[in-house]
């Protein structure tokens, strides 16, 4: 084993997390923005072309000199991706390492995959809800099945919009500079100061009082009492807002909302169930294994389980082909919003870095083809 | 951060480099040795030292490998970020030698002088002085970790020994298989198909190979047990009680504590503050070191430093014109040679295949060349009064010559009715080399040779006119 | 951009023989106390409080109106003491800014209305952007740009800060210039 230890770099939509092989944590979580000419911050997820090429310069650099420390030259790199990176996204984000950072050998790992590494199992769903969307992913004996992976967009930026629409529809009020109004659409914060409401007063509510909200939001009922308490939330220095505390459990409920077709965060995993083979059903629902960060949330998993019991019994298509009465989930190893990183910090610390990387010559010499994940012994193909 | 920006990096003049990118011209490097200008991208940047940003403690990278990069002494506050001070006091304790009776000794707890916060928040206990660092909280998952780190080793090994296996094994076309295939072998004499299996399958790895790694068996590491129990919500915590926003920690203090993301401000604990990184720069194509810092961390000199503002003429804009769209009007330019030796500049216009959507403006420029002298700090350039007379000076040309400065009066024609008015062109000047000895005349006399660089001038906005254009 | 002329009434500045202008109307308390070592200008309404310690300002300083130079104090058990202060060379310190800092190197550049904490320690070639808040006993390491309160590190200075400094302090000076009154 060479001392000099590999690099781990995960661009999520939101949150980019880096650091080293066999260490226990990454060295950092920044976001995933770069700031543009005009000095604002812009995502990188809504960039292409040039100007993403650029992008991926910038944090890549302020990555290696700001929080690792190391020459990009001297290390190797281990890229984890989703399922559905986009190949611009990807085939920039190569080009930008081998040819302007030059680094020796790259090694791309699927996410799903490396959330398994460190549960040490080899069938189970994956359920990662991060900023975009929330996806399942089932994986039999180190396989995946790749046509039954559902998806949605419901993620921790679906719950950003919910809070900003409930602050409006609950009439929340605003004390700017000391003038007290009701918080309109042009009071919008930005994302960072919406972000930080959910986090520090949101909580995903128990499966009773859901479906006493569902109803009154159906229409049929009163709005539940027993809200929780209003918070005085501080914005900045001039601005105070009182957040009323029914948003505080409702903001959460979008992740659980039912609306005839449309998925929820729960019925995603019994999709993927119904359409795995019948034999592996049970196996299946026995290994949930919950990633992302807005799966963080006080109150998710034994909501999502109580969900998932409701459900396989209420709804037809799910009792009449889905028998199973028991839910499993692992506990986490570490904080859900870094599990795949650290899979891949297991994962990279084993000879497979050597075997399996893409060096920079071979790169050079097949011009820059890069097949997909699912190859087993990763080559470059030849381009004919 | 405007006037910081006007007067460090102006976007009003800027410099094209080798690959393409404009810069002002204090983030440009020259590289002497390819003669080309270089900007932060076309560089390569490496590790040169590292060191503390409060302590200003020169970390050798070796060290800094084994603290995962931070410094050992220095602690940021989880709240607010600034660093923490640490603050003596004496403490009593009780005494080793007297059992009943109380000794001082020095003690320190760490307090954030912004936001007040300190280690006793968090019930950190005193640290006597001279008894070691701050302790360190140990990951709950460190050995599970390390079990699984060494649990796929032996995976990743085996692998390696099975691609190994089947890499060596069937050569096509040995004899014995052949013999196989067709059923000959029977026919043979014993002794002899004996020897050819032998050979056959004296490729295969020995047993001792497999003996030597660790087997699965001996690391004891139970796969993840999955399970139905949940943790409920706290209803009580939630429903009942008010919550207090200023007890629960943000997400951006959360995430500066990785591992342990603490829910409440009860948790925080002081984070170790991350080292600053020194980079050196290197040119791509020669090679050469641009930008060699000292390893002194407070140090401003460099051991290498070739920035484009020492050897290449700044461009600066003396008087913001009235721009008034297709009329001509006057702008003055002033020049400065920032180099030891004097200077012949003349100017180009580009040619049209280099012309691009953000020139806005045209420019008429003077056909003829002129001279900057070097830079000399002895002079007082205010008293030399003979220096108009030495350069016949076009007055209608050039508006003052001041030491090594000059003033050019150009006349700009912007093609555009409203936005900002760009203009392009060339500047030509010759370059004394002195490190690179010019090799056909055998040694020591330095090199001459002539450089053009592009440059981008951005005048203001053009002032719209209210006349109707019938 | 090259920096406009700034007209003064000549009437309102002593210069001193060492090159030094110093307005009026600025309160130089202890100017025993207070060393300007030439080519400094010090506009109106600032206030040196050389009568608690010693104040040092180098060459080629620019120090704006309205601004506040103190030295900090120190608290020790038997009482207070106040640490001498020492400015470097070619510093620019914007209007309104109040300096309590323990030193501050050479080739600095301070913006407006920045207040820095005591026992501050800013080391050569450094920027503070407008409006910053250096809380007590922040280091501002070489080369960075520090911003916002409380003041946090935003981006680096290019390697030719020296010059550049030199450059903009010296043609400060000899752009100060008085106005002549028609008599």
């Amino acid at each position: 084993m060479t001392d000099k230890h590999s690099v781990i770099l995960e661009f999520g939509h939101r949150y980019t997390k880096c650091g080293f092989v066999q260490e226990l944590a990454p060295r950092a979580i920044i976001r995933s923005v770069v700031a543009s000419s005009h000095g604002k911050e812009v995502e990188l997820a809504s960039l292409s072309g040039s100007q993403l090429d650029q992008a991926f310069k910038t944090i890549i650099q302020t990555i290696y000199f700001r929080y690792l420390g190391v020459n990009y030259k001297e290390r190797k790199v281990i890229l984890i991706e989703t399922l559905f990176t986009q190949n611009n996204v990807r085939q920039s984000l190569i080009n930008v390492l081998y040819q302007h950072f030059e680094v020796p050998s790259l090694l791309i790992v699927p996410h799903h995959l490396m959330t398994l590494v460190p549960y040490m199992v080899s069938t189970g769903i994956v359920l990662d809800i991060g900023w975009k969307e929330a996806m399942a992913v089932p994986v039999i004996e180190g396989i995946t099945l790749v046509n039954s992976v559902k998806y949605t967009p419901l993620g921790g930026k679906a719950i950003n919009e919910r809070i900003h629409d409930e602050l409006i529809d609950r009439k929340a009020i605003l004390r700017k500079n000391g003038v007290e109004k009701v918080y309109e659409e042009s009071d919008r914060f930005d994302d960072f100061v919406l972000e930080n409401i959910k986090v520090k007063t949101c909580f995903i509510a128990p499966f009773e009082r859901g479906q006493l909200m569902l109803e009154h939001k159906a229409g049929l009922k009163e709005a539940p009492d027993n809200t929780p308490k209003d918070v005085y939330f501080h914005v900045d220095q001039n601005n105070t807002l009182l957040i009323p505390g029914g948003l505080r459990e409702s903001a959460g409920e979008i992740l659980f909302e039912l609306y005839g077709e449309e998925e929820t965060v729960a019925t995603l995993i019994l999709e993927v169930l119904l359409s795995c083979p019948i034999d592996y059903r049970k196996t299946l629902a026995s290994n949930l294994i919950i990633t992302g960060g807005t799966s963080m949330l006080p109150g998710f998993k034994h909501r999502l389980k109580m969900e998932l019991l409701f459900l396989v019994k209420k709804i037809e298509k799910y009792s009449n082909n889905i028998y199973i009465d028991k839910f499993m989930f692992h506990p986490p190893l570490c904080k859900e919003n870094y599990i795949a990183w650290l899979g891949a910090s297991i994962f990279g610390s084993t000879d497979v870095v050597a075997m399996r990387a893409i060096s920079r010559d071979t790169y050079l010499k097949t011009k820059g083809c890069f097949v997909d994940w699912s190859e087993w012994r990763p080559q470059p193909l030849n381009k004919i | 951060m405007d006037v910081i920006n006007e007067i460090f990096a102006t976007n009003k003049v800027l410099y094209q480099c080798a690959c393409g990118h404009c810069k002002p011209l204090t983030h440009i490097y020259f590289c002497r040795y390819c003669l080309k200008m270089r900007c932060k991208d076309c560089v390569y940047h490496e590790v040169d030292s590292q060191y503390c940003q409060h302590c200003l403690e020169y970390i050798p990278t070796i060290d800094a490998k084994l603290k995962k990069n931070k410094c050992a002494s220095c602690f940021q506050c989880p709240n607010c970020m600034h660093t923490l001070t640490p603050r003596t006091f004496l403490a009593s304790v009780p005494s080793e030698t007297d059992p009943n009776g109380m000794t001082t000794r020095k003690a320190q707890f760490l307090l954030c002088s912004y936001c007040k916060w300190s280690s006793k928040d968090v019930g950190i206990p005193d640290q006597f002085i001279g008894s070691g660092g701050w302790p360190e909280i140990e990951a709950p998952n460190r050995k599970r970790v390390e079990g699984l780190v060494d649990h796929y080793r032996v995976i990743a090994q085996r692998e390696r020994m099975e691609k190994e296996k089947k890499r060596i094994n069937p050569r096509p076309g040995h004899a014995i298989h052949l013999l196989d295939k067709y059923g000959i072998s029977a026919s043979l004499s014993a002794k002899l198909t004996e020897s050819l299996r032998t050979k056959a399958y004296s490729g295969r790895i020995s047993s001792n190979y497999l003996s030597a790694s660790k087997s699965l068996t001996d690391i004891k590491l139970e796969p993840s047990l999955a399970t139905d129990d949940v943790e409920p919500l706290d209803v009580d915590t939630f429903y009942n009680k008010d919550l207090i926003e200023s007890e629960i920690s943000s997400i951006e203090q959360r995430l500066m504590q990785v591992e342990m993301q603490p829910n409440t401000v009860s948790q925080f604990y002081p984070i170790s503050k991350m080292l600053y990184v020194k980079r050196s720069l290197r040119c791509k194509e020669c090679d050469h070191n641009i930008i060699k810092p000292e390893y002194n961390s407070s140090s401003i000199k460099f051991k290498i430093q070739l920035s484009a503002f020492y050897d290449i003429p700044e461009v600066k804009i003396a008087s913001t014109p009235k721009l008034i769209p297709h009329k001509e009007s006057m702008v003055e330019l002033t020049f400065k040679n920032p180099y030891q030796y004097g200077m012949h500049v003349c100017l180009q216009p580009l040619k049209d295949e280099e012309m691009d959507e953000s020139i806005t403006g045209k420019i008429i420029l003077p056909k003829a060349e002129f001279i900057l002298e070097c830079k000399d700090d002895t002079l007082e350039p205010e008293l030399d009064s003979t220096q108009k007379t030495r350069y016949n000076d076009d007055p209608q040309l050039i508006t003052f010559r001041r030491g090594n400065k000059i003033g050019l009066r150009l006349t700009v024609i912007p093609e555009i009715d409203s936005g900002r008015c760009r203009v392009c062109f060339r500047l030509r000047h010759d370059f004394v080399n002195s490190v690179v000895q010019n090799k056909s005349t055998g040694g020591s006399e330095p090199q001459v040779s002539w450089i053009s660089h592009k440059i981008y001038v951005d005048l203001g906005p053009v002032i719209e006119s209210k006349e109707s254009i019938a | 951009m090259e920096l406009q002329d700034i007209y003064y009434n000549s009437s309102d500045y002593i210069e001193t023989a060492s090159g030094n202008k110093v307005c009026r109307k600025s309160v130089l308390c202890g100017s025993q106390n207070i060393m300007l070592h030439g080519k400094t200008i010090i506009q109106s309404d600032c206030i040196i409080r050389g009568d608690l310690a010693n104040v040092k300002i180098g060459r080629h300083c620019v120090v704006s109106s309205r601004a506040v130079i103190r030295p900090p104090f120190k608290k020790f058990l038997k009482g207070v003491a106040f640490l001498p202060l020492t400015i470097g060379d070619n510093v620019f310190i914007g209007e309104g800014s109040i300096v309590n800092a323990a030193s501050i190197g050479s080739y600095v550049y301070i913006g407006k209305n920045c207040v820095i904490g005591r026992h501050c320690v800013l080391k050569d070639c450094c920027a503070l952007a407008d409006n910053t808040f250096l809380p007590q006993g922040t280091v501002v390491p070489a080369f960075s740009i520090f911003s916002g309160n409380p003041g946090r590190f935003i981006g680096e200075l290019p390697e030719c800060t020296q010059t550049v400094m030199m450059e903009h302090t010296k043609s400060y000076y000899q752009h100060f210039k008085p106005k002549m009154l028609k008599s």
